[in-house]
């Protein structure tokens, strides 16, 4: 076990109870003002909780009771926000080897470390640049480096992409996949963006009103979520499997075809993505444009205002797909839990992503 | 009231006073056209003022540059030169500079741990600790000279025991760098302070989380951060210090070569020999010139 956080703070309303083993990678999802910042600010030694403890690889940070508190400079946990905050003085190798000179390490050994850590983000053109020099995702890249290059124990992310412009957000989070994933890094993530909790994330954390609601595998908390917040920005249809040209194959052998995110990588483990909404159902199998349509028996109908959301399975899988129609849909096909029919999907409303979660440890 | 107009700040040129002009009502929402950029440049509109505001404004001005006017029309040009090189001209301007530069050393290194202490830490008296330390900045420098009389003073509250090992400091060349820097302290202060609140804390908390310890957080990042306005603040304490004479007369007196500071030399020769006086406040002038020049230079005009 890494960490171990079970602390609050009275004056806040938070009150956490959180584990992560060495090596996870925990998103943290939530509305606005729930917490997920004070709970990073505890951890980083940004804000004192007035109960419990904090403990990172058997070493207490916090601890209300015996009076212990370490400062944020001796924890080993390094912060990564919205904002690069790259010192505007420094060099951008400067700025990566700050961490390894406040360990202590000289001059000459810092730099060649920080170089390393540079190419490693794909920003060793950019070592001698000033902050002032650089763009908002080249910014960032250097951030990322600068916090690994620190050696922390545990990483902190609070909505790392979060102020980037949308053509730079995939490539950095390819980047974090490689940096987090391949190194075995442990962190915490705070998104607002299921797509990063599905890429990144082994585990996903719903926090509401101060408290962890949710906590599970990315894909069953955001395809069947029982919180009221992953429900309203999950409820989507995830199908898991391996990349394949422009979709993926599932488990069971079913192809999806979909618009690839550009962090797919072909053979490897990716997630196929699609609203409820975007699902049409069919009587017999559909011969219209749409790509995908998978068989399935319907298990069960629940009213949303004027429309049904019609939960079905797919034919010889255990795999819950989630349609949304007009009750004169549902009134017309004559639906019901038990009748076989094909759920269609066109292809352009599929998106592929490079997963993460349970399965993708196993590599 | 931006939220309001958040949703169509794109009407907005980059860099243009339209958002302000638009929160306070002047111009509607509307593309810029060519005729709306065009009735800018005429004088006073843009501003948003009202035209009559000018006038005083310009009397105000007059009011600054004038006296400046008056003094450079009876400056002795013939004898300028000699009036400034002479043996009491020259010892009080560098007693001046030196005592000076002494007394912003001064400022600067007791003047930044303040600023420091009081634009991070928080407890109870910071609030009345900061109007103690910025007394001096409205207090009158006589009565500053007083105060540090009676405490550096040979009967004073320090000064009693300084005797008892030999050491006198009023009246001499230190009493004048203390003077100078009792006011000229919050100069510093001031300007630091506000520099490193604007600064606030991101880039120390950065530095923290990535392993730096206070001292090393407090030398690689603050003070290079802030580098600018100790700058502007040490330019400024320096000007203080230069142009000071109630305190230092107070408490350091006049004696030409040890006490007798510029300002003290231009009063005294005011009675005797006007010229020189005249030719001497030129110098202070232009010294006081090249100070503003130097500080705009590096950018601190808003502090300055």
């Amino acid at each position: 076990m890494s960490l171990r956080v079970s602390a609050g703070i009275r004056e806040r309303g938070v009150d956490f109870d959180l584990e992560v083993t060495t090596g996870e990678v925990v998103a943290i999802l939530g509305p606005n003002g729930a917490g997920k910042s004070s709970l990073l600010s505890m951890i980083s030694g940004a804000l004192r909780p007035d109960t419990g403890q904090i403990v990172l690889d058997g070493r207490a940070l916090v601890d209300v009771e015996r009076d212990l508190w370490v400062p944020a400079y001796r924890r080993g946990v390094v912060m990564l926000a919205q904002q690069a905050l790259l010192f505007p003085h420094l060099s951008a190798v400067a700025n990566v080897a700050f961490g390894p000179r406040s360990r202590g390490i000289g001059r000459k050994p810092a730099q060649e470390l920080a170089m390393k850590w540079l190419a490693d983000v794909d920003a060793a053109e950019f070592a001698d640049r000033r902050p002032a020099q650089l763009s908002g995702g080249q910014a960032q890249r250097i951030a990322i480096a600068r916090a690994l290059a620190a050696d922390p124990a545990l990483l902190l992310l609070d909505e790392p992409m979060a102020a980037l412009d949308v053509e730079v957000a995939p490539a950095l989070r390819q980047l974090l996949r490689k940096v987090l994933r391949d190194n075995g890094r442990t962190a915490l993530l705070v998104t607002h963006d299921l797509i990063d909790a599905l890429a990144l994330a082994d585990r996903v954390v719903v926090i509401e009103n101060g408290r962890i609601v949710e906590n599970g595998v990315a894909k069953t908390v955001l395809s069947q979520p029982r919180s009221s917040f992953a429900a309203k920005i999950a409820g989507i249809n995830l199908i898991s499997g391996t990349v394949e040209g422009h979709g993926i194959i599932s488990a069971p052998g079913q192809r999806v075809q979909g618009v690839l995110d550009p962090g797919c990588v072909e053979r490897q483990l990716g997630v196929a993505v699609f609203r409820p909404s975007a699902v049409s159902i069919h009587l017999a199998l559909p011969t219209g444009s749409p790509r995908n349509h998978l068989p399935a028996i319907i298990t069960d109908l629940e009213p949303q205002s004027d429309l049904v959301r019609v939960g079905a399975m797919v034919t010889g899988s255990e795999l819950a797909l989630h349609a949304t129609v007009t009750a004169e849909a549902v009134a017309d096909l004559d639906l019901a839990p038990g009748k076989a029919v094909y759920y269609a999907v066109k292809a352009t409303e599929v998106t592929i992503f490079p997963a993460a979660g349970e399965s993708a440890r196993v590599n | 009231m931006l939220p309001v107009l958040r949703g169509r700040q794109y009407w907005v040129r980059p860099g243009s006073h339209q958002l302000r002009e638009i929160v306070a009502g002047v111009t509607s929402l509307q593309k810029p056209g060519p005729a709306r950029r065009k009735r800018r440049t005429g004088a006073g509109s843009g501003s948003g003022l009202p035209r009559w505001v000018f006038i005083p404004a310009a009397l105000g001005g007059v009011f600054v540059v004038l006296p400046l006017i008056a003094m450079l029309v009876r400056v002795n040009w013939g004898q300028f030169g000699s009036l400034i090189t002479s043996e009491a001209s020259l010892a009080a301007l560098e007693l001046s500079l030196r005592t000076s530069a002494a007394s912003t050393c001064l400022c600067v290194l007791l003047g930044t741990p303040m600023a420091l202490v009081l634009a991070r830490s928080r407890f109870p008296g910071l609030r009345l600790i900061r109007s103690l330390v910025l007394l001096p900045l409205v207090l009158p420098p006589v009565v500053g000279g007083i105060a540090l009389l009676y405490t550096f003073g040979r009967q004073g509250l320090l000064g009693q025991y300084f005797e008892v090992i030999g050491i006198r400091i009023a009246f001499s060349t230190t009493a004048v760098v203390l003077a100078q820097t009792f006011v000229a302290l919050p100069f510093l202060v001031l300007s630091l302070e506000g520099t490193l609140r604007t600064a606030g804390r991101q880039y120390e908390l950065i530095a923290g989380g990535l392993g730096a310890n206070p001292t090393t957080v407090l030398r690689r990042v603050t003070l290079p951060l802030v580098l600018p306005g100790l700058f502007s603040g040490a330019v400024l304490a320096f000007a203080r210090a230069l142009g000071e004479f109630g305190a230092t007369l107070t408490f350091a007196g006049s004696l030409q070569g040890v006490t007798r500071t510029l300002p003290l030399e231009i009063y005294l020769q005011r009675e005797s020999d006007a010229d020189a006086a005249v030719a001497l406040s030129l110098v202070l002038v232009a010294v006081a010139v090249v100070i503003i020049i130097v500080a705009r230079g590096r950018g601190t005009e808003g502090s300055l």
